[in-house]
C-alpha cells in the first residue's frame, strides 16, 4: 500500500537524515570561496539504513514478527556526503532548460574517481543570491533524479547488499545550495549553505529544505564510529586461503579466455605479494590462535631473530665500509699535504696533470 | 556601500531592451555583482507588474560566462512555481518554442521574451492554485470570469492571515490611449477592478462580501481621478458577472465626461490668448496647465492656471508669480493660490477669460504690495 501511494501521490521523504563530513563541507566551501564566479558540481557519498526505532511498550502486540520483514525495507535511510567534484565550467552537464546532458554528466561523474553508485546529488554555489533553489536548479534536480531512476530501471540495477534497487531511485535527490556575500570593505565574508531533498510528487517533484548534520572528530561524534564505513582508494586485493583459490582456479580454467586474463593478473598480483611476505603468507596468520599458537609464536620469533641478525650484519657491513672510506680520505689528505710541503710547485702541477 | 560595477555589455543590452520595449512597466530594483573580482555586475532584481501588484524576481546571469542563459530566483511564497517543469510537461514541441531553448546572448530582445514567457507561466500557475481551492464560490467566479480578456487572478497568502484570492479585472472595452487626441502615454492605460475574496472552506458560513477597489494605471490620473468614482454596493449572493455591468456603465459615462472636459479646457486656454497674449506654456494633451505673462504698467508677472479634471464645474486655480521680486533664496515671489474668485460653469470660455482678466486687474496691485513687503530689505 505504501508503494502504491509513492507511485502516484506524494512520496515519502527519500532521506530522513543527511550528513556531511566536516572536511567534505570545508573543501566545497573552500572551492567556492576561491572560485572567481558561480560554481556547480556533483556530490558523492553513501547511504545507510538507520536502525529501527525503539520498540514501543504497547499492550496489544498484534503480529509484529510477520510485519518485521516487510517493514525492514521501510526503515528510514540516511545519506552521508563524503566527497564532491567541482566542475570546471558552470552549467556543463545541463542545458538552459535544466535538462540533464547525459554524456557530459557521465564523463564528469567518471572523472571524479568515485564509484557511480556513490553519486548522491549535486550542488550549486552562487554569490550574493538568495538561498532558495532557482528555476533552473529545480529543473536540473528533477531531471537528474528522473534520468538516473529510469536508467536504474532499464539496466536492472544490481542491488547493493541490503539496499534494494528501489532505494537507488532516491540516490540522486540531494541538492546543496551555497551562497556567500561580503561587506563592502571585504572585512566580513558570510558563507551560507542549505541542503534540499527532492521529494517526488505527482508528475514532478519539490525540493524540500532539509537539515544537514556535519560529522566531525571529537567527543561529540563518538557515536559516529559505530556507523563508520571505510572509504579508501586502495584497490581491492584478494586474500583468501590459497587452497580455496586453487580450487577456484581449476574451475576457472574451464571458462573462456576472458577469465584467463583475469587469472593472469591475479597471479601477477599474488607474485608481488609473495615477494614481500617471504613465506609468511596471510593464511598462516590463522595459526596465531588455537593449539598450534605456541609453536607458531616460536617460529615467528625465530623469524624476527633472523631478521635482527640480518639487520645487525648489515649494520656491521656499513660500519666497516665507512671506516675504510674514512681511512682512505685521511690517507689522501696526508699525501696531498706531504706533496705540498716537500716538493716544488711544478711537480705538484705535473702530478695533478698526470 | 561601494557603488556597484556596470553590467556586462550583453546583459546591459538585454536589460535596456526590456525596459524600453516591454509593454509591461517593469522596474529594476537593484543591480549587483556575483563574481569575485567584480568588474561587471551580473544580477538584478526585477519588479514585474502582476495582478495589480509587483512580483520581485532575481535574475542571475554569470558575468564570467555572459553567453549562458540567465537563471531566476522567485519570491519565497512561490516555492512550488516550477516553470521549466511546466514547459517540460507539455512536451518537446513546447520546449523548442521556449526562449531558453537556443539562448542567444547577442540578441538584446531575449531577456524580454523570457520575462514575458515566465510571467505567462506564472499567471497559469496562480490560476491553477486558485482552481485547486475547495471553495464553491471561487470555483464559480473562476469559471464564469476566466474567459474575459486580460483577467488575472492570484492567491494572496501571508503567514498569519487567512488566505485570499485576488482578481484583477480590466474594465471598459476601449483603448484609452486612442481616445485622448495626441496622447503621449507610452504604456497602455487601463482601469481595473480589484476584487479580493476571502477563501471559505466551510460550507455553513455565508460567504462574506469581497473587498472591491478601482485601480488605474498611473497616468490615467491626468484624465480623471479614480477616487471620485462611487462604487455600487455588493449585494448578498452577487457574483462578479452581475456586478461588472453596473460599474462599467458608470465608468463609461465618466470617461466620456472626462474626454469632453479636455475639449472644454482647450477652448478655455484658447480664449485666454486674445486678452493675455499667447500663453508662455500650455499642456497640449490634457490641457491641465497654462501660464501667461501679464503686465500692469512696469510691473510684470506670470499667472499659472491649473485646470481641474472637473472643469468647468470647478474653476481653475490661479497663482501669480512676480518676474521682478525675489525672496532671500533668490526664488521669485508667488501669491497664494486663488480659487474663490467669481465663477460660473455656465459662462462661455470667452466670458470666463474676461472675468479672470478683470479679477487679476484688481488683484495685481495687491500682489505688487505683497511682493514689495516680502522682499528682503
Amino acid at each position: 500500500m505504501a508503494a502504491a501511494a509513492a507511485a502516484d501521490g506524494v512520496g515519502p521523504p527519500p532521506f530522513s537524515k543527511i550528513s556531511i563530513s566536516g572536511p567534505a563541507l570545508a573543501s566545497i566551501i573552500q572551492r567556492f570561496a576561491s572560485s572567481p564566479g558561480d560554481i556547480d558540481g556533483l556530490l558523492f557519498g553513501h547511504v545507510t539504513r538507520l536502525p529501527p526505532p525503539d520498540p514501543r511498550d504497547d499492550y496489544d502486540h498484534g503480529s509484529p514478527s510477520s510485519a518485521d520483514s516487510a517493514a525492514a525495507s521501510n526503515f528510514p535511510l540516511a545519506a552521508t556526503i563524503t566527497g564532491h567534484l567541482s566542475l570546471a565550467s558552470p552549467a556543463s552537464f545541463y542545458d538552459a532548460l535544466g535538462r540533464l546532458h547525459l554524456p557530459s554528466f557521465r564523463r564528469a561523474a567518471a572523472s571524479a574517481g568515485h564509484p557511480a553508485s556513490s553519486f548522491l546529488g549535486w550542488f550549486s554555489g552562487r554569490r550574493g543570491s538568495p538561498l532558495r533553489p532557482s528555476m533552473r536548479e529545480r529543473a536540473v534536480s528533477l531531471s537528474l533524479f528522473r534520468t538516473l531512476a529510469s536508467l536504474d530501471v532499464a539496466e536492472g540495477s544490481p542491488s547493493e547488499g541490503s539496499l534494494g534497487s528501489h532505494d537507488l531511485f532516491h540516490r540522486a535527490s540531494i541538492f546543496l545550495l551555497m551562497s556567500s556575500s561580503t561587506t563592502g570593505n571585504q572585512a566580513v565574508h558570510t558563507h551560507e549553505y542549505r541542503a534540499f531533498v527532492l521529494r517526488p510528487r505527482g508528475g514532478g517533484g519539490v525540493l524540500e529544505p532539509s537539515s544537514l548534520a556535519i560529522v566531525n572528530v571529537g567527543p561529540a561524534f563518538r557515536a559516529q564510529y559505530s556507523s563508520f564505513s571505510a572509504e579508501s582508494a586502495i584497490p581491492w586485493m584478494p586474500c583468501r586461503p590459497r587452497g580455496f583459490e586453487e580450487g577456484e582456479r581449476e574451475t576457472g580454467n574451464k571458462r573462456g579466455g576472458e577469465s584467463l586474463n583475469h587469472l593472469r593478473q591475479l597471479s601477477r598480483e599474488q607474485h608481488l605479494l609473495d615477494l614481500s611476505e617471504e613465506g609468511f603468507g596471510v593464511d598462516r596468520l590463522g595459526r596465531l590462535v588455537g593449539p598450534a599458537a605456541t609453536g607458531y609464536t616460536l617460529e615467528l620469533e625465530d623469524m624476527y631473530e633472523k631478521m635482527l641478525l640480518k639487520l645487525e650484519s648489515l649494520a656491521k657491513l656499513v660500519e666497516e665500509s665507512s671506516v675504510r672510506v674514512f681511512e682512505q680520505e685521511a690517507c689522501c689528505w696526508k699525501h696531498t699535504i706531504n706533496l705540498l710541503c716537500n716538493e716544488s710547485f711544478s711537480k705538484v702541477f705535473s702530478y695533478l696533470v698526470f | 556601500m561601494s557603488a556597484e560595477p556596470p553590467l556586462s555589455p550583453y546583459i546591459a543590452a538585454q536589460l535596456n531592451h526590456l525596459l524600453a520595449y516591454s509593454p509591461l512597466s517593469v522596474k529594476v530594483e537593484q543591480i549587483w555583482s556575483g563574481s569575485k573580482d567584480a568588474r561587471f555586475s551580473d544580477r538584478f532584481t526585477l519588479a514585474i507588474p502582476f495582478c495589480l501588484d509587483y512580483v520581485k524576481w532575481d535574475v542571475i546571469y554569470n558575468a564570467l560566462h555572459p553567453s549562458l542563459a540567465p537563471d531566476v530566483v522567485f519570491s519565497p511564497e512561490d516555492d512550488d512555481f516550477n516553470p521549466l517543469a511546466d514547459i517540460a510537461r507539455e512536451g518537446e514541441v513546447r520546449m523548442s518554442k521556449s526562449s531558453l531553448f537556443d539562448w542567444n546572448s547577442k540578441d538584446p530582445s531575449r531577456l524580454m521574451v523570457l520575462v514575458h514567457e515566465l510571467r505567462d507561466l506564472y499567471m497559469h500557475y496562480h490560476k491553477r492554485r486558485v482552481g485547486e481551492l475547495d471553495d464553491a464560490r471561487l470555483k464559480f467566479e473562476l469559471n464564469t470570469m476566466l474567459s474575459r480578456e486580460g483577467i488575472e487572478v492570484c492567491m494572496v497568502s501571508f503567514p498569519d492571515k487567512p488566505e485570499e484570492v485576488k482578481f484583477s479585472v480590466p474594465l471598459l472595452d476601449m483603448d484609452l490611449n486612442k481616445l485622448v487626441p495626441a496622447c503621449t502615454w507610452r504604456h497602455q492605460q487601463k482601469i481595473y477592478l480589484q476584487v479580493i475574496f476571502p477563501v471559505i472552506k466551510s460550507y455553513s458560513s455565508a460567504p462574506a462580501a469581497p473587498r472591491i477597489k478601482l485601480v488605474s494605471t498611473s497616468e490615467v490620473k491626468s484624465l480623471f481621478s479614480i477616487e471620485d468614482v462611487k462604487l455600487p454596493p455588493w449585494l448578498d449572493g452577487m457574483c462578479m458577472a452581475e456586478y461588472l455591468p453596473f460599474i462599467e456603465d458608470n465608468l463609461k459615462l465618466l470617461v466620456v465626461e472626462a474626454l469632453a472636459s479636455i475639449g472644454a479646457r482647450r477652448r478655455f486656454i484658447e480664449a485666454l490668448a486674445p486678452l493675455f497674449g499667447r500663453p508662455l506654456e500650455a499642456d497640449p494633451v490634457f490641457c491641465r496647465r497654462a501660464t501667461v505673462l501679464c503686465a500692469s504698467g512696469p510691473f510684470t508677472f506670470l499667472v499659472h492656471f491649473s485646470i481641474p479634471t472637473q472643469f468647468p464645474k470647478q474653476q481653475p486655480i490661479l497663482v501669480m508669480q512676480s518676474s521682478q521680486h525675489f525672496n532671500s533664496q533668490g526664488a521669485p515671489i508667488s501669491s497664494l493660490p486663488f480659487n474663490d474668485y467669481p465663477w460660473s460653469p455656465r459662462w462661455d470660455p470667452q466670458k470666463m477669460a474676461e472675468r479672470i482678466f478683470e479679477f487679476l486687474l484688481d488683484e495685481c496691485s495687491n500682489f505688487k504690495k505683497f511682493c514689495i513687503d516680502a522682499m528682503p530689505q
